[in-house]
């Protein structure tokens, strides 16, 4: 899910980007990066208030001397967070700060919430001011927070392993195409809507990706690896004539490309064969590499 | 396909059971108490692979040699478990039986109507990346820490940065394991499977601290679910909120520090208050098992969890005024602290 693009931090999902942390946060200061942290976690703030009044209610004023433990942790986890220069060194630990936004786990906050909530409605002895009371905070929790169910997070499921209908298509094209060879070899290059998918299905085909980190400069001594991932993004095309080049460098036999790309004049004169077409995706073969690859054993 | 799903329920839901036997503080039969067994066991399930995956990683063993490991590793801990349960005198606690409180009984469809979505709807994040190619990998090279899931190419001849720090949370070779044994693919287990039985103990979980806080009142243990509940759904103000990823990722270790970890810590740390009942040295055995279940899960997230614990040993200390808690759960760190070293001196 995360696309450390210097000097960016995509949060993306199914290709489209859902979250985007800008910034370099090496260079930012501890109280910097947890003002930056804060409002990403909660841009309007509204949960954070919530949360902090949580706490307060669980130290000062909950009468439950188990809450109180819980307040504590959290207050003492609230102050680690807020202190600046904690935050600039376990920061540095985390994606250069990147993902500073995991220590707000140590705050359960959503246990803080309920507590308070339940500690308060619980405590009113006739079952339907009970009842009026429950509504009331859930009221607040609803205007404080934002659904998930409403976020468009879920989708429905189009297969058992739950993954894009396409990535077993172009899978069980591939395996097709390689029962007439003698021997299975497919190295699959293709944007990482694809790459970061079709080995969690099969890992009988290779990838043309060593991390997660797509579009930043790889620890792969050739460039040209940097290139590539660039053109699978669609950031890169003034320089998309190097493809099959690249996939060729690397071994790879089998291209899968977006087809808004636009790159089916290029492949064909590169001696691909279009193996599968839809109104999203190509899938191109290129029987030079394969040959290349049988030759080499 | 049915025989391979029983497989799944044996190792993710039995076994579960009888390693959470010790720790769960019942006794009995009834449902509710197998059903905390269950909850407690799940961490103890996933901190039994550590061993196994350590030594194959480090010696280079396939993934067959892993799992027979594991399964007599497993089978010795269960045996010793049911042989203390039976010889046991000192009966604890009953957990008593599923009440019909209207509130807990609506916190429970809350929980089965999540259960439902997460089963029947598919979240797809590129996290996945890392925890189910990389149980892909292990299962069709037999394999444990051979090659790098991205490429499948050697995981030696590239430098890997990411995949390299998989090698302290090695979560991914339980999915694999499982998938030898049962037949059903990473991709299956991960998105389908898991998720209904992690969102089933995150729940869990959660009701451990509720039981924890309102021992006596069953009635606000209830609210504390529903609020829970709203809590998780309408903490959705960004992607990184706890209550976020244990909703849409719970087969990934992130989501299962924040809601299996997180609450089974406060939990214990709460039972050390020890209003009801003595600590005793079972609880810091515990403690010590959930943050080596954390280590499974991500190396980050245990040190996570450890910075919790300690600030969870302190207030305890704190309002209980018995500074000896704080020392005694120092030595429920090992884990972590390993973590933490390797992490600083490699990663």
């Amino acid at each position: 899910m995360y696309f450390i693009s210097d000097p960016c931090l995509f949060i993306r999902t199914r290709g489209r980007t859902i979250w985007k942390i800008e910034g370099d946060r090496s260079v930012l200061s501890g109280f910097e990066l947890i003002e930056t942290t804060l409002k990403e976690a909660d841009p309007e703030g509204r949960l954070l208030v919530l949360t902090t009044a949580a706490i307060l209610f669980a130290v000062i004023w909950g009468k439950n001397r188990r809450g109180r433990i819980i307040g504590l942790a959290s207050l003492f986890g609230a102050c680690v967070f807020l202190f600046p220069p904690a935050a600039k060194a376990l920061g540095s630990m985390m994606r250069e700060g990147t993902t500073y936004w995991r220590f707000l786990w140590v705050i359960p906050s959503s246990i803080l919430i309920a507590y308070m909530a339940s500690e308060l409605t619980g405590r009113i002895r006739s079952w339907f001011l009970q009842a009026a009371a429950a509504a009331f905070f859930l009221a607040v929790i609803v205007l404080t927070g934002r659904n998930l169910y409403l976020g468009g997070v879920f989708e429905k499921a189009e297969n058992p392993e739950k993954l894009p209908a396409i990535v077993l298509t172009i899978d069980r094209t591939i395996r097709e195409k390689e029962a007439d060879s003698s021997s299975f070899y497919a190295r699959l290059a293709a944007p990482p809507e694809i790459a970061n998918k079709i080995r969690q299905y099969d890992g009988d085909i290779l990838g043309l990706s060593y991390s997660r980190n797509w579009g930043t400069k790889s620890d792969d001594p050739d460039s040209l690896f940097d290139d590539y991932e660039r053109i699978m993004l669609g950031t890169q095309t003034d320089e998309r004539g190097i493809l099959p080049q690249v996939a060729r460098y690397f071994d790879a036999n089998y291209i899968a490309l977006k087809t808004e790309f636009g790159y089916r004049d290029m492949m064909e004169s590169e001696g691909y064969e279009e193996i599968y077409s839809d109104s999203e995706w190509e899938l191109w073969y290129d029987p030079a590499a394969a040959d290349l690859v049988a030759a080499d054993g | 396909m049915a025989i391979g799903y029983v497989i799944c329920a044996v190792f993710f839901i039995f076994i579960p059971v009888v390693l959470g036997l010790p720790f769960s503080g019942c006794t009995g039969m009834r449902p509710s108490g197998l059903f905390r067994s269950f909850v407690h066991g799940l961490p103890v399930l996933i901190v039994s692979v550590y061993p196994p995956a350590a030594a194959a990683m480090l010696m280079d063993e396939s993934l067959s040699w892993m799992t027979g490991i594991w399964c007599a590793e497993l089978a010795a801990v269960m045996f010793l478990i049911i042989l203390f349960q039976l010889l046991k005198k000192d009966r604890e606690e009953n957990c008593g039986s599923v009440y019909a409180d209207p509130f807990f009984i609506l916190a429970v469809i809350l929980v089965l109507v999540h259960i439902y979505i997460v089963v029947r709807y598919m979240y797809v994040d590129d996290d996945d990346s890392i925890y189910v190619a990389m149980a892909t990998t292990a299962l069709d090279t037999d394999s444990v820490w051979r090659f790098n899931p991205f490429s499948g190419l050697s995981i030696h001849n590239v430098e890997i940065g990411d995949v390299s720090k998989q090698m302290l949370s090695p979560l991914f070779a339980l999915y694999a394991s499982v998938s030898h044994l049962s037949g059903i693919r990473p991709a299956v287990l991960c998105h389908t499977f898991v998720p209904g039985v992690m969102t089933a103990a995150f729940y869990g979980a959660f009701y451990e601290v509720a039981h924890g806080l309102f021992r006596k009142d069953r009635r606000k243990a209830s609210l504390f679910l529903i609020f829970l509940i709203a809590a998780n759904v309408y903490s959705y103000t960004s992607p990184f909120t706890a209550g976020t990823f244990l909703l849409i990722r719970s087969w990934q270790g992130k989501a299962q520090i924040v809601g299996l970890i997180i609450p089974l810590l406060i939990s214990r740390y709460l039972v050390l208050d020890g209003t009801e009942r003595g600590h005793n040295a079972r609880d810091y055995i515990y403690l010590t098992l959930l943050l080596g279940a954390s280590g499974v899960m991500t190396a980050m997230g245990c040190l996570l969890a450890a910075i919790l614990a300690v600030f969870l040993a302190v207030s305890v200390s704190l309002v209980k005024k018995d500074a000896g808690i704080v020392l005694r759960s120092a030595g429920t760190m090992l884990v972590p602290a390993a973590v933490l070293v390797l992490y600083v001196l490699y990663f």
